[in-house]
């Protein structure tokens, strides 16, 4: 069974690329527009890993990994973040909101796919 | 020491035993553990396992040791247990305890 | 559906391949020590060898085994890598493509000289006391580490057992887990790790390798790595004299076969089994359907905008949305990154540093930005003449550079970066720079400016790129062979892009051009100007405002408005275009810009956003500057592209012309 993948951005073009590199790494895509329906999509289903932009309108990334990490439900599920900036105190927060891992744009999708892949494992 | 007075119960595990549902596997696991004295664990065949239920299960015999139960896995560990604790490193250095309890290896349980 | 032929799918692949393997050479040619570019070369020649002979390409089969055999003993470590042996695989790879393009042509000659050279080569590298670095290759290392993950590790989503795989992917390794941390039951946080790890690693990898695995979790974990002492250095048995420690690394040609990564073979295929080949017209000839299907859903909408019909409403909603996701889909299929463009320069280099006796290094940035197909395509021409320009007439000769006391050796960077809507590709050179005396003298004798023209540096600097500007005699350090840098400047311009030109006396010139990162559709602005209605590119767009008649009135003449405390100076499309139409009651500005310049275009009305699929303009219309193209509308009308840049510089030279006037 192909492990299902959450993917929030609010970005259509970021959403399709992530949707075009990882369904075709062979992963189930779900997607939610920001952190709000990221949330939504979180309390009606399941995923094994969830990619998440920070900069979102109606809730931001780090909100929304706050949130989940609350929800026992999704207890342990990794959670990988999409930044523009290589600047290590967001990185800092994010790992403080529960953030397993993260990924700089732009990204190139062969690299979004290594990223899930360690994450992931096997 | 097996003795055939002492009552053996068994615990049926769900599927999931990784950290998603670790915490109710403890409770379950607790709870099972403090009304039996001889405690029988049975795994599912194709359950999945993290390294989350093999730390729970070590945690399991510490209990019952220190409590004087007795534990024991219904079969050798096999399938994805087996697989995580080879690739956790805790196949490397088991003593003869850890081979009996996880492999049924070097006695009869 | 038809199968592509198998015989041009393996030219693709070699093609590929052979850059693969120049790139390979020429790293290696800086480096000779580079372990990973040897392997790189061997496996690409390895690879190149297999399906050619499985595609009947025997002559090429048989000549590139040589090659192979040659970079097997190297990565053997039994010959060190040298330069000449480098430069007589990099000639022998050019054969190899002659092979591949022409495998019955008669090539028997040239490939046994090069063969010769081949094996003079390898001898000569094989001869005792030519060690070269090549040898100080780093076996193994041997590594010890305890670590412990951050206690909610598991908690948060990282997950141990990927990583204690990673660690076993790098090498020998051998992991016992330390679980004297876990509490009885009771007292467990089960989702906390309690678990610690020690490992002995035997690697060829770096130590950075073990800190890439934790990348993730570095900050807020414990690791000790160490560093056992080398492994019993190659222990030949019965070889028992005191070998010098000098000699040590380098006198142990026949160290034991160092685990090689994966076969190659299984590499490729891994990556085959992730990709599918698909030849390039088809992509375009999508791509072609897809513009299509965005007209057709244009007039889709249109009709059921009209329509009171909510359910057609709903469907031409979702078509849009539909073709909309679509485009995008295609966009980023025809995405690829620059790399392979870049690739090509490596050589370029290599020869023209050959050429002209000059030491040049070429550094690329940003290889990884990725830009349409079509356009890289595009871009290859000109920016071979602008990198030849820099090495040839940029870049001073190792004496001139002493003796300017810079490092003898020229520097070349070749970058490229997105930024927003654009591509940036810039090629910079730390030579002499633009000698501004001399381009303003070429210019003015040939008469493209008059004489004590005032101009600003950039002004100056954009005449090189004016046809006519370079001309037979060499004049000035950028003016090329008599190559005119007007091609640049043309294919640039077909492209939408623009060229920007900084340059100091002495410390060298960079040249930016900005490409629009996709050619064929994009986002428009739909404005109606008296009759007509025509298209502003949205990348473009800053900001649209309300141009009351009063301000309209007042301005006549002027041509100004300002905004937030600038004056930006605008453009009557209505007079440019000579509607002969009044001016509509609700006029609105368009501010767009290009970089820094601004320029406001007044329009009769703002339609809406419009997906705009780019046709180009007939031959007749090819010298109209002021539109790019044009579209065809959802009712079947064609509206114009206007072009951004040659309308702010027009606004530009409105705002110069009136300063003048005071």
């Amino acid at each position: 069974m192909s492990a299902s993948i959450l993917t929030v951005d609010d970005s259509a073009s970021i959403r399709l690329t992530t949707r075009v590199a990882l369904s075709n790494a062979g992963y189930q895509i779900t997607e939610a527009v920001d952190g709000l329906d990221g949330i939504a999509k979180l309390k009606a289903g399941q995923f094994d890993l969830i990619v998440t932009d920070l900069n979102m309108p109606n809730m931001d990334g780090l909100t929304m990994i706050r949130e989940l990490r609350k929800m026992p439900a999704h207890m342990g599920v990794p959670v990988i973040f999409l930044t523009t900036e290589s600047d290590n105190d967001i990185k800092q927060e994010a790992k403080a909101a529960g953030a397993t891992g993260w990924l700089t744009k732009p990204f190139d999708p062969e690299s979004l796919v290594k990223i899930v892949r360690k994450v992931l494992g096997r | 020491m097996p003795a055939s007075d002492v009552k053996e119960d068994c615990l049926r595990l769900p599927q999931n035993l990784t950290v998603r549902a670790i915490t109710i596997v403890q409770q379950e696991m607790l709870q099972f553990l403090d009304k039996t004295a001889s405690a029988t664990i049975e795994l599912d065949d194709d359950c999945q396992v993290d390294i989350s239920f093999i730390q729970l299960l070590e945690a399991a015999r510490i209990y019952a040791d220190t409590a004087g139960k007795h534990i024991a896995l219904a079969r050798p560990a096999s399938g994805s247990t087996l697989d995580v604790l080879k690739r956790s490193g805790f196949l490397e250095g088991m003593s003869a305890e850890d081979l009996k309890f996880w492999l049924h290896q070097g006695g009869i349980q | 559906m038809s199968f592509p032929d198998p015989i041009a799918v393996f030219r693709t692949e070699a093609a590929e391949l052979l850059e693969q393997i120049e790139a390979g050479l020429l790293d290696l040619n800086v480096n000779l020590g580079d372990k990973d570019q040897v392997d790189a070369v061997f496996r690409g020649l390895h690879t190149l060898k297999g399906s050619g002979a499985m595609f009947g390409f025997d002559a090429l089969a048989a000549f590139t085994h040589h090659c192979e055999t040659a970079f097997d003993r190297v990565r053997k470590g039994e010959v060190p890598a040298t330069q000449e042996l480098v430069t007589a695989v990099l000639e022998a790879k050019d054969h190899m493509r002659a092979l591949v393009d022409t495998p019955n042509g008669d090539h028997e000659a040239t490939g046994e000289a090069l063969l010769a050279n081949l094996r003079a080569a390898v001898d000569g590298a094989n001869s005792p006391g030519a060690a070269s670095p090549a040898k100080a290759a780093p076996g193994r290392s041997h590594f010890k580490i305890r670590f412990s993950l951050p206690q909610n590790a598991m908690a948060n989503g990282t997950n141990p057992l990927p990583l204690l795989d990673e660690l076993r992917e790098l090498g020998e390794c051998k992991i016992v887990a330390n679980r004297s941390a876990i509490p009885s039951l009771e007292l467990l946080a089960p989702t906390d790790l309690y678990i610690s790890w020690e490992v002995e690693l035997l690697t060829t990898q770096p130590r950075s390798a073990i800190d890439d695995v934790f990348i993730f979790v570095m900050d807020e974990m414990q690791l000790d790595v160490v560093t056992v002492e080398p492994p019993l250095a190659a222990g030949t048995p019965g070889k028992t004299e005191t070998a010098s420690t000098e000699a040590g690394p380098a006198a142990a040609p026949v160290a034991p076969p160092a685990p090689i990564a994966p076969a190659p073979v299984d590499a490729k295929q891994k990556k085959t089994a992730e990709n599918v080949r698909v030849p390039a017209e088809k992509l375009d000839e999508l791509m072609d359907r897809v513009g299509e299907l965005v007209i057709a859903q244009s007039r889709l909408s249109q009709l059921a905008g009209g329509s009171g019909d909510l359910q057609l409403r709903a469907v031409s909603e979702d078509v849009e949305r539909l073709s909309g996701e679509l485009r995008d889909t295609m966009m980023v299929l025809r995405m690829v990154p620059v790399t392979q463009l870049f690739g090509r320069f490596r050589r370029l280099v290599h020869d023209l540093a050959h050429e002209t006796g000059k030491t040049i290094e070429l550094l690329t940035e940003g290889e990884t930005t990725e830009v349409d197909k079509s356009v890289i395509e595009r871009l290859a021409d000109p920016l071979v003449h602008l990198v030849r320009n820099s090495c040839d007439h940029g870049l001073e000769t190792p004496e001139e550079r002493r003796a300017a006391g810079k490092p003898e050796a020229g520097h070349i960077l070749l970058s490229a970066r997105q930024q927003a809507g654009e591509v940036i590709i810039t090629i910079k050179d730390d030579g002499r720079g633009i000698n501004k005396e001399r381009v303003r003298a070429k210019a003015e004798s040939s008469g493209l400016i008059a004489p004590n023209a005032n101009l600003t540096d950039q002004e100056l600097y954009q005449l090189i790129f004016q046809p006519g500007f370079s001309t037979a005699q060499t004049v000035t350090n950028l003016s090329g062979r008599g190559v005119g840098m007007d091609v640049v400047k043309r294919t640039i311009d077909a492209l939408r892009g623009t060229i920007n030109v900084t340059s100091h006396v002495g410390k060298g010139s960079e040249i930016s051009l900005a490409i629009p990162l996709t050619l064929a559709i994009i986002d428009g602005l739909l404005v109606r100007v008296g009759d007509g209605r025509y298209v502003i590119p949205l990348s473009a767009v800053e900001e649209c405002l309300e141009l009351p008649i009063e301000e309209d009135m007042r301005s006549r003449g002027r041509s100004f408005i300002s905004l937030r405390d600038s004056l930006v100076p605008f453009l009557r499309l209505r007079d440019l275009f000579r509607t002969g139409t009044k001016p509509d009651p609700f006029q609105k500005v368009v501010v767009v810009s290009t970089g820094s310049e601004r320029v406001g275009l007044v329009v009769d009305q703002i339609i809406g956003d419009h997906q705009t699929v780019i046709k180009g303009m007939s031959k007749l219309h090819h010298d109209v500057a002021t539109f790019s193209g044009a579209t065809i509308l959802g009712d079947g009308d064609v509206a114009l592209i206007l072009d951004v840049g040659h309308l702010v510089a027009e606004g530009q030279q409105q705002e110069a012309h009136l300063r003048a006037a005071g």
